[in-house]
């Protein structure tokens, strides 16, 4: 397995982590109610936003195992129990994310409605999100299950004289 | 082996949802088309354009062959010569789409610049990336099927 196909899908990896935590970072200070707020006020007085930040934690923990899995296909370990256990990990993080999400975007929808707003392109980005979600982790269960068979397969195989 | 129920599910949202990129992709390609052409009669996008039609080709054939890889998984072909060849021109696909957005490139910092869009140089580059990444993640893959593929020769040739 050519090692450097993998460390360079592991660079993008880390490039996303880095740059959704920035984003994730970021944003707060891009909102217009922000605008005249101290530093304290923006990041702590949200409890909207500590969810976020809550919410994200198994996206990154998702992100961290596929950089895990691409390590052990370099090292050619990737019929391994390990590996399927790290696509497990991964569907239920993808699961987690969007069952996030949709609570997320169930409450914007409710609280903008009170505030007589109109929140159509939030919820819109929310479900688009959640749909990606969702696909990441079917794919993650569909990738668990072959993996799962080619392991009992090697192991089949190593065992028999 | 049979295909248990939950698996084909599975493999059946996969192949919906592939197909629906591929429809998204096509409406937002003509919406684009539209709102340029309804914006300045076309003429400094026209490279663009052309651009984005030519990258459609590979890409739309790339999803197809995702959706035959998904059909093998389904019907338990999921280590074969099919699999291997499906990936294999996955990654081409993915590089031809990435060397037209490189060939691009100057067509693209000439319209960002004209339009003054700092973002479009950044969209491009990320495309670029993104394909040479869809490439490398394919490459990858194939490398694992075709491991897979041997496994499971051996297994079956074993009495």
């Amino acid at each position: 397995m050519k090692k450097s196909s993998t460390i360079f899908l592991q660079t993008v990896i880390v490039l996303i982590g880095i740059g959704t935590l920035a984003a994730l970072l970021w944003e707060p200070q891009l909102e217009g109610r922000n605008v005249n707020a101290t530093f304290f006020q923006i990041y702590f007085n949200d409890p909207f936003l500590a969810y976020v930040y809550l919410g994200s934690i198994p996206f990154f923990v998702a992100l961290w195992k596929a950089h895990r899995i691409l390590g052990y296909a370099g090292q050619n370990h990737i019929f391994t129990q390990t590996a399927v256990n790290a696509l497990r990990t991964i569907k239920y993080c993808a699961l987690i994310t969007a069952g996030a999400i949709v609570a997320a975007d169930t409450f914007l929808a409710i609280a903008a409605r009170t505030n007589g707003e109109d929140a159509a392109g939030a919820v819109m980005l929310g479900l688009i999100a959640t749909f990606i979600s969702i696909v990441a982790a079917t794919a993650a269960a569909v990738g668990e299950k072959l993996l799962q068979k080619a392991v009992d397969m090697k192991s089949e195989n190593d065992l028999t004289v | 082996m049979k295909l248990s129920g939950m698996k084909y599910g599975s493999i059946f949202f996969l192949r919906v949802a592939t197909f629906l990129m591929g429809a998204v992709a096509l409406v937002l390609v003509a919406i684009f088309t539209f709102v340029v052409i309804g914006k300045s009669g076309g003429s400094p996008f026209l490279p663009i354009l052309i651009l984005i039609y030519l990258t459609l080709i590979p890409f739309l054939y790339a999803l197809y062959l995702v959706i035959k890889l998904l059909t093998n998984i389904g019907a338990d072909r999921a280590f074969s010569k099919s699999s291997i060849g499906a990936l294999r021109r996955i990654k081409y696909c993915a590089v031809v789409i990435s060397a037209l957005y490189v060939v691009g490139l100057p067509f693209m910092i000439q319209v960002a610049d004209a339009d003054d869009a700092p973002g479009g140089v950044l969209i491009a580059l990320f495309l670029i990336v993104g394909s040479l990444a869809v490439a490398t993640l394919a490459s990858v893959l194939q490398k694992v099927v075709q491991h897979g593929f041997e496994e499971r020769s051996k297994n079956e040739l074993t009495v």
